[in-house]
């Protein structure tokens, strides 16, 4: 009876900050990497499991980041007008994942002068 | 007793991760049918919830296994370079977009196909996209 009062309602906030999320987590991702190939302090910081090596904190970090920037882009989105921001995020998700595959090559991360 | 030694010889990691790379197969076809059939919908959002599962399953055993005495006698301290490689590295793309399209399709379920989530839908197409071509990466390294 009332299905024709009420228009289906889409939580946009929440589809396009899971989007700047992932963006934002691959990112990270790669960014972590690099520097845990550049420093020891770094490696040290992502250790947590000393049998497992780095991978187990770069990827707990990885995960963390991404809820983390879903949660807080979802309160900054929500109730707003997210139209303006679509194609912008889309762009930015295209872009992380380009970074993500260049940077997450071995010889492009291993990369040094000298 | 043919089948008990192949048994044996099945690693549990690569059954997931196979399990895996063959549903994303079809979540690749089926992405590319979002906007011209609503049902297809329900259906990618069901493989997608077992492909995550299938990651993550893989993922712990793998690294659950590395605590193991299968790695502790050995060479361990090589282990986190063997690990940091870039089979490991780009596991992390498919676990991380499949979460994302999982959140966009639960998100706009029926209503992908209206013409204002057009972004949405070609987010979603590319991260299946992308995601399977990364595990046919992994599996084509590994076989190196």
């Amino acid at each position: 009876m009332f299905r024709n009062l009420f228009k289906p309602r889409v939580h946009e906030s929440v589809a396009i900050a899971s989007v700047f999320a992932a963006s934002v987590a691959l990112h990270v991702a790669w960014i972590t990497n690099l520097l845990v190939h550049r420093s020891e302090t770094v490696w040290n910081w992502f250790l947590l499991d000393p049998d497992l090596g780095p991978i187990s904190g770069m990827y707990t970090k990885t995960l963390i980041t991404f809820f983390v920037v879903l949660i807080v882009s979802w309160l900054i989105w929500r109730g707003r007008d997210c139209s303006h921001s679509r194609n912008r995020v889309f762009w930015f998700f295209i872009a992380s994942i380009v970074m993500f595959l260049v940077m997450t090559l071995p010889f492009v991360y291993e990369f040094q002068l000298g | 007793m043919e089948s008990l030694q192949a048994l044996q010889i099945i690693d549990t990691e690569f059954v997931l991760f196979g399990g895996a790379l063959v549903l994303f197969g079809s979540a690749f076809t089926l992405s590319f049918l979002i906007s011209k059939k609503v049902k297809v919908v329900r259906a990618l959002e069901a493989i997608l919830v077992i492909i995550l599962f299938l990651l993550l399953g893989a993922v712990v055993i793998e690294f659950g296994g590395a605590a193991g005495p299968a790695y502790t006698f050995g060479e361990f301290a090589d282990l986190s370079e063997l690990l940091s490689t870039h089979r490991w590295l780009l596991f992390q793309l498919p676990i991380i977009l499949t979460l994302m399209s999982l959140v966009v399709l639960v998100v706009y379920r029926d209503q992908i196909v209206h013409p204002h989530a057009r972004t949405y839908r070609a987010a979603v197409i590319t991260s299946i996209a992308v995601s399977f071509a990364s595990m046919l990466m992994i599996a084509f390294e590994s076989l190196i």
